[in-house]
């Protein structure tokens, strides 16, 4: 029987394919209790000297498997399974095995500094990563013009945002057209800092710029939302003049238009629609209005945790909670209809 | 079965024979007696010294054995033409080849063996010499993980001399060698193809890389050094499914290599 199955090739590499077969649970289940990725993430902690001499001087090489690896680990985890620490330690070897590889500092810097979901939120590693790229690389513009979105957008530092806007501006093989725009950037991030004109220059630059899908859907959100609170803006000024003619608020944003206190009710970019908010007469668009309840919850809910970890339980009622930000220098963040929070003080909670 | 015993016997006699076995494992004991003087300058990381080093000579000089004396295992035979003689014999070739790879399994077996001896002396040192410090920094020596890592690494060497055994049965030696050190390498980094793989959204591709990365030996699994030093979880259950795979993947490769010497033709 056997010596039958082993003299016919085709007999034997059935048996052999049954085999493997036979071993995928076997792997599945090693697999299931060691991880698929160990080596990985343990070649993730070798140092740039060490990985130098590996390379044999193909380090160029070695930068670009590092790089592919490193895309490949990140793209495919969820935001609590990347690791800010390793992924810095990445991208640091990826740069110390090949200084000039621009594109490394950029996608490593701003995937760092960028909030979630897009990003991983820990600015202070993500300028590091810049920084050493603009040392590395002197004459490119993109790594000051991008290190100066992060300070703009996230740190909100605007001198440091005008600086960097400056110094990419000053970057030999610009266009005219290039070096005047860098030039306005810089300017305006000094005059009129955390103006929204600039923060849509920026995202606007982001959008077009950006090869990573991801990234683009971010930037054009983040556009939409512009146009959004330019909309509220708007409409509010229209809202006051109404009421400031007829000593009370419209039935219907509609009614704006009928007065001819606005030609048109704008579109709301994301499709939602407008409402008034009678109490604090302003008109704010259902999506920025559902975000900032969202995030402001989730905030005094987290600071609500934090009141617990200091006194071992939770704050008796809204009243101590918003002492409790004031003390600690923090902001409380208004309900955006205007009325009180609710808050649950068995679980911390605060709602809407 | 008693004509597979005799081949394998004959195999390991051959290897003990074999002067480049003796001076790879005089290396082995010198490395890991080295481990030693790396140990009394490494600021108290005494056990960590000894047991990576040591772990990683183990796994070092097996593997070298494994691909040097496996990818010369049947070839010599028929370069000497003494292959002639054993065939004129009743024996079969399948009983030839499965000796062959037992005869070199068990070789490395006493190898191993010896050298994880050597060690478990020195880490028994260490920790007679530094347990305080050992259990400050690490909890503990872990014994029984350091024995489970080597056999772990001994799991792998079957893995290793079934490939140079497929390889030995239809190429020469120098072929052989890196057809298996290449083999070996990806075997070291198979997770790469699955993260590869992952990544892919061609779903053709992506299932092409799935079946490589099942096909292809996973050798990073046997790797628990860390767990030796550290501590960690090396339950029953890990250690029955790795030791199936190892078993039944060095089946598929020892097959594999029947069937390529069954077709063989000498002249």
């Amino acid at each position: 029987m056997f010596e039958s199955v082993v003299r016919s090739p085709y007999r034997g590499l059935l048996v052999i394919a049954f085999l493997l077969v036979v071993s995928i649970p076997f792997q599945k289940r090693v697999e299931g209790m060691r991880g698929k990725f160990r080596v990985v993430e343990e070649s993730l902690y070798f140092s740039s000297a060490s990985l130098k001499r590996l390379s044999l001087g193909y380090e160029e090489l070695l930068a670009d498997i590092y790089w592919l690896r490193a895309i490949q680990y990140f793209g495919g985890r969820s935001v609590e399974e990347r690791d800010p620490e390793l992924l810095y330690h990445y991208f640091d070897i990826i740069t110390d095995l090949d200084p000039k590889f621009v594109n490394a500092y950029r996608y490593g810097g701003t995937f760092l500094a960028e909030p979630p979901p897009l990003g991983l939120g820990d600015i202070e590693r993500g300028i590091k990563l810049f920084d050493k790229g603009r040392k590395n690389n002197p004459e490119n513009f993109r790594l000051p013009l991008e290190e100066a979105f992060i300070y703009y957008l996230y740190v909100k530092d605007y001198k440091r945002a005008a600086e960097l806007f400056k110094e990419a501006s000053e970057k030999p093989g610009l266009s005219e057209f290039r070096r005047a725009s860098l030039r306005g950037m810089a300017a305006s991030s000094l005059s009129k800092g955390g103006s929204r004109e600039l923060a849509r220059r920026i995202w606007e630059e982001i959008y077009r710029t950006t090869t990573i899908e991801g990234r683009k859907e971010f930037a054009l959100r983040n556009l939409k939302e512009l146009d959004a609170m330019d909309m509220e803006d708007l409409l509010t000024q229209a809202l006051r003049r109404y009421i400031g003619i007829y000593g009370h608020g419209p039935s219907a944003l509609s009614e704006l238009k009928r007065k001819g206190l606005v030609k048109e009710i704008p579109k709301e970019p994301f499709g939602r629609g407008f409402v008034i908010v009678y109490k604090l007469d302003k008109v704010r668009s259902k999506t920025l209005l559902e975000q900032e309840l969202k995030y402001n919850t989730a905030y005094l809910s987290g600071a609500s945790r934090r009141f617990k970890r200091s006194f071992g339980r939770y704050p008796r009622d809204l009243e101590e909670l918003k002492d409790f930000i004031r003390e600690n220098g923090w902001d409380f963040p208004e309900h955006p209809l205007g009325k009180e929070y609710s808050y649950n003080p068995e679980t911390g909670t605060v709602g809407e | 079965m008693k004509t597979i015993l005799a081949v394998a016997y004959n195999t390991f006699v051959e290897a003990k024979r074999d002067r480049v076995l003796y001076s790879l494992l005089l290396f082995a004991f010198l490395m890991i007696l080295s481990s030693l003087i790396f140990a009394s300058i490494s600021a108290e990381q005494y056990n960590k010294i000894v047991k990576d080093l040591g772990l990683t000579a183990i796994s070092l000089i097996g593997i070298v054995i494994s691909v040097f004396l496996g990818t010369g295992l049947v070839h010599k035979e028929i370069d000497k033409k003494t292959v002639y003689n054993i065939f004129s014999k009743p024996v079969r070739r399948y009983e030839f080849v499965v000796g062959k790879y037992l005869g070199l399994s068990f070789t490395l077996l006493v190898n191993t063996v010896a050298m994880g001896f050597i060690l478990f002396l020195i880490v028994l040192y260490t920790e007679l010499r530094h347990g305080d410090f050992i259990r400050f920094y690490y909890g503990g020596n872990y014994f029984m993980e350091f024995f489970k890592a080597i056999y772990f690494e001994y799991l792998e060497f079957l893995i290793v001399i079934g490939i140079a055994l497929v390889f030995s049965s239809f190429t020469t030696p120098i072929m052989s060698l890196l057809f298996t050190f290449f083999l070996f390498v990806i075997g070291r980094f198979s997770g790469d193809i699955l993260i590869f793989a992952e990544g892919v959204k061609n779903r053709v591709l992506r299932g092409l890389l799935e079946v490589i990365y099942r096909v292809v030996p996973h050798l990073e699994k046997f790797d628990v050094r860390r767990e030796a030093v550290y501590g960690g979880s090396i339950n029953p259950e890990l250690i029955l499914y790795t030791t199936a795979y190892a078993v039944i993947y060095a089946s598929v490769l020892v097959f594999l290599s029947i069937i390529i010497f069954e077709k063989r033709e000498f002249r």
